[in-house]
């Protein structure tokens, strides 16, 4: 039997009323990996959360954008895409936004011994996922996110 | 999520319970700010029912302890087993008073 491949591929518009059902999505699909040996209710806290903080992420830089070239355009592009596919023993999300974008290298980590009310999310992703990176490209700009299972 | 306020003594008491997250946050930072500033100083968060919280809730507790700093008042949490993983991985629990149950939160505040 060859093994199992969940694909998942959801477009939701830049609303913050999504998070729930998309970090939901991470919870069930920890609870349906097959041949998983690890914390099943560890791992679908992580990906409820990781999933959580990328959307939420994209939503805000959508909306950072969009507020400019709303004035200007009229050309929101009010939607994001998340993309989870799991295969071999790694999973892989994308998230998908059109704000304009971020360098990851650039994030600073939140600092502990003055704790500032931003910056937390990423750190959740970094720290749950075993990969980050995050690409901008003329159409848009994809943040890559890998969990080995 | 439900968001529960009760007041014993001077104590201000906010319970949540359910999901707090960005949906959420503004509402809760609104009430937590209206809280302290008229308040007299003794806030409990019980978040003992809360099932999961987000980068966007740890935001809105830093912001409530920060404007308690500077009215020199007492912030205590109460959290649950989930919560204090997530305020344990931020460090959070280095930096806020944080206490099982609200009944041993309102001990502490007064003075027991």
């Amino acid at each position: 039997m060859s093994p199992a491949i969940i694909q998942v591929d959801v477009i939701i518009p830049t609303q913050t009323r999504y998070l729930d059902l998309i970090g939901s999505i991470g919870g069930h699909i920890a609870k349906e990996l097959d041949n998983y040996t690890g914390d099943r209710t560890a791992l679908a806290y992580h990906l409820n959360l990781v999933l959580t903080e990328a959307t939420a992420n994209a939503i805000k830089h959508a909306h950072d954008k969009n507020s400019q070239e709303l004035k200007d355009t009229k050309e929101a592009k009010d939607t994001v895409r998340i993309c989870i596919h799991i295969e071999d023993k790694q999973l892989t999300i994308k998230v998908y936004d059109h704000g304009q974008g971020f360098d990851l290298e650039t994030v600073a980590a939140p600092d502990f011994d003055n704790p500032q009310d931003h910056g937390m999310g990423l750190f959740f992703i970094k720290t749950f996922m075993d990969s980050v990176t995050y690409t901008q490209q003329a159409d848009g700009n994809v943040l890559e996110i890998i969990k080995f299972l | 999520m439900i968001i529960n306020e009760q007041k014993q003594g001077d104590i201000d008491i906010v319970a949540l319970s359910g999901r707090f997250v960005m949906v959420e946050a503004s509402e809760v930072r609104e009430r937590l700010k209206t809280l302290i500033d008229e308040g007299q100083g003794l806030l409990v968060i019980d978040m003992e029912q809360v099932t999961f919280i987000d980068s966007s809730a740890c935001a809105v507790l830093i912001s409530a302890f920060k404007a308690m700093q500077i009215k020199s008042g007492r912030l205590i949490l109460v959290t649950s087993p989930m919560v204090q993983s997530l305020i344990e991985l931020t460090r959070l629990h280095t930096v806020f008073e944080i206490l099982p149950t609200q009944v041993a939160a309102l001990s502490a505040l007064l003075g027991d």
